[in-house]
């Protein structure tokens, strides 16, 4: 099956008076039709970076894409101009951010903003009034109460919760690809979240698209997500399906993570924090870059780049821990 | 001071009323709110926002002032004292915020930052309080070459122990914790928890409120929860009892939605239908009664139910003691 979205051996960094940033070491990880990806790791770990770069959505300067390749259904797409790559935006894929707020227009009404988004995502081939219907349409699929009057609606008059459900809408509407949701939920509260999760989780599956949930809550992505690519300090660490990551993880900042998270219906006594700090991007360590922070670091982990081995199907990570295990399947 | 083993409660919350007059009508933040705080307790504060919840933790202090019921510390009320009278209790209470990025002075020190309160309520020599802050910073893990850095220079992680520790400073009796790592990763929010966990076993009789839209995180620190919908507590006690048995309808919701760090997906999960509604203008009867799965037309509409208790926990719904699935 030919992969929806490829990212091979892709490299970014941010050139700064400092000096380079390398926020993205050559990362390659591959998206299937229909499949739904969660993209878990902490603040800086290059999650956001990773996937608005591969649509050209971080402006170079300051960022620069040193190697690598992004294909988009077989298409080269990283040296695309920016008029074929705007082309692509909203059509083929569609993105979704945290705070919806700064996404929306805050000057016009939410109705005007749909249909605008629907016309230039159809190039103009449909009247206002089309338009109008299926904004109409989509505002009710994403279960906004009383679409009517909210189409007149300012976005200041809706919540938090109803604000996303229009962003969603106005994402959908074009019935893309791929959805890439940057933590959509972490500005809503648990109850608005647990319906916004369900309405993504529902929309993607009904309308056969792919998804890349971004998000530094690991329970969030179990809701939604079949799989789980770790990230730390711009590199993959670790990728396999959600079952795995949570009951066999492997790579020892996976473990980490999952140690801090304290569960609602465990008690527990005590949490694991996981000490120190992101190394260097600047001058990053050319060993593995968790290796500082990690209890089980040997001479091995700072000898040069540290290799992604396959220990079971679907389940790579890259940690010299898991050298000798390696399958093949 | 009174004796540790006395019964009188740490912080007395009763009947707290904060209404805020607006344009468009009364906002009722906090509606008649009684928590009281033994010593030596952390007591979870949860809510959705707008539940009025951090306006309790600010009022309990008095930086927002109350429009009705009363406020004691350690038995002593302080609902309408002075400033004057106001500054000594700053030495037994004290706060930390969400965000220690906006709660830190950018100009200052983090030595200076956490010398500040010594300097306004000791009368300490210069070389003493030297040694108090670095003292103060070991205690929450910092080195001292931190003492001459700005806060812009830290981490979110280390500038939450900056603002822990000048809270320690003065050796206070209660900590009023408002979402202290609701900004921070998780792998560093659970060094935050587990220092406080620390800090309450070296201290017998620190007292905290900690207020969090994170269930999970007041399951770990606490030892009782309140549950805030709208301005009022619907369900209080024991956070074993709560998390096992959940009595309101809305604690039921809210701890159904929380997603959970497992690979299998959260079944049975209670789906609320819509949003908080206006505190200006709040349902009649149970607030909750227009998004509750178990509303009764004629009953839960027109009657805000009293205290129904359970065990060591109560609840405010009219069906609290019904099923309990």
């Amino acid at each position: 099956m030919q992969p929806l979205l490829s990212i091979r051996d892709l490299a970014l960094q941010f050139d700064t008076f400092d000096g380079s940033y390398k926020a993205i070491d050559h990362v390659s990880i591959d998206l299937n039709p229909g499949e739904a990806l969660g993209l878990v790791g902490e603040t800086g770990c290059g999650k956001s970076v990773l996937t608005r770069s591969a649509f050209g959505l971080v402006p170079t300067p300051p960022a620069k894409i040193t190697s690598g390749s992004v294909t988009f259904e077989g298409r080269e797409i990283l040296g695309l101009s920016a008029k074929e790559q705007r082309a692509m935006r909203g059509r083929d894929v569609a993105m979704i951010f945290q705070d919806p707020m700064t996404f929306i227009n805050p000057v016009f009404k939410i109705g005007t903003q749909l249909v605008d988004a629907i016309r230039a995502q159809r190039q103009g081939r449909v009247s206002k009034r089309e338009a109008r219907s299926i904004a109409l349409a989509m505002l009710d699929k994403v279960q906004l109460p009383n679409p009517d009057r909210q189409f007149e609606s300012y976005p200041h008059q809706l919540s938090g919760g109803m604000r996303q459900r229009v962003l969603i809408a106005m994402a959908l509407t074009a019935e893309p690809k791929l959805l890439i949701a940057d933590e959509p939920t972490t500005a809503l509260d648990v109850t608005i979240q647990a319906q916004i999760l369900d309405l993504i989780a529902r929309l993607v599956e009904d309308m056969g698209i792919s998804l890349i949930m971004i998000s530094h809550d690991l329970g969030v992505v179990s809701q939604v997500c079949s799989r789980v690519a770790v990230m730390y300090a711009g590199q993959i660490v670790e990728d396999a399906p959600v079952e795995q990551v949570f009951n066999n993880p492997a790579h020892p900042y996976t473990k980490g993570l999952l140690a801090a998270v304290p569960h609602p219906f465990k008690v527990e006594d005590k949490l694991e924090g996981i000490d120190g700090n992101l190394p260097n991007l600047y001058e990053p360590p050319k060993g593995c870059r968790f290796a500082a922070r990690c209890g089980h670091a040997q001479a091995a982990c700072s000898v040069g780049p540290i290799r992604q081995v396959t220990i079971e199907k679907n389940h790579d990570v890259a940690c010299v821990l898991y050298n000798n295990q390696e399958v093949h399947v | 001071m009174s004796d540790p083993r006395s019964s009188s409660p740490m912080l007395a919350l009763d009947n707290l009323c904060v209404h805020f007059p607006t344009k468009g009508g009364l906002v009722r933040a906090v509606d008649g709110v009684s928590l009281s705080l033994k010593p030596g307790e952390i007591v979870g504060l949860v809510g959705e926002s707008g539940s009025g919840k951090s306006t309790v933790g600010k009022t309990a202090l008095r930086l927002v002032d109350p429009t009705g019921g009363k406020i004691a510390i350690d038995g002593l009320d302080i609902t309408d004292a002075s400033a004057k009278e106001l500054k000594p209790v700053r030495t037994r209470a004290q706060m930390i915020f969400q965000d220690p990025h906006s709660s830190l002075n950018p100009r200052m020190t983090i030595g200076k930052i956490v010398a500040e309160p010594l300097i306004i309520h000791s009368k300490m020599k210069r070389s003493d309080l030297d040694k108090a802050v670095s003292g103060l910073l070991d205690r929450v893990g910092l080195p001292a070459q931190f003492l001459h850095r700005y806060p812009h220079e830290l981490s979110g992680g280390q500038k939450q122990r900056v603002a822990i520790a000048r809270a320690l400073s003065v050796d206070p009796d209660m900590l009023i914790l408002d979402e202290p790592t609701s900004a921070l990763d998780v792998s560093v929010q659970a060094q935050i928890l587990e220092f406080l966990k620390e800090l309450h076993a070296e201290r017998p009789r620190m007292t905290s409120l900690f207020i969090s839209h994170n269930l999970a995180v007041v399951r770990f620190l606490c030892q009782r929860i309140a549950v805030m919908y709208l301005g009022k507590i619907v369900e209080e006690g024991p956070v074993d009892a709560v998390f096992a048995n959940p009595r309101h309808p809305y604690t039921k919701a809210l701890l159904s939605a929380v997603p959970l760090p497992q690979a299998e997906r959260n079944v049975d999960r209670i789906q609320l239908s819509g949003d908080l509604p206006s505190p200006v203008n709040p349902p009649s009867g149970c607030a909750f009664h227009p998004r509750c799965p178990r509303f009764e037309a004629g009953r839960c509409d027109n009657t805000f139910p009293d205290w129904v208790k359970i065990g060591a926990s109560r609840a405010r719904c009219h069906f609290a003691r019904g099923d309990t699935k």
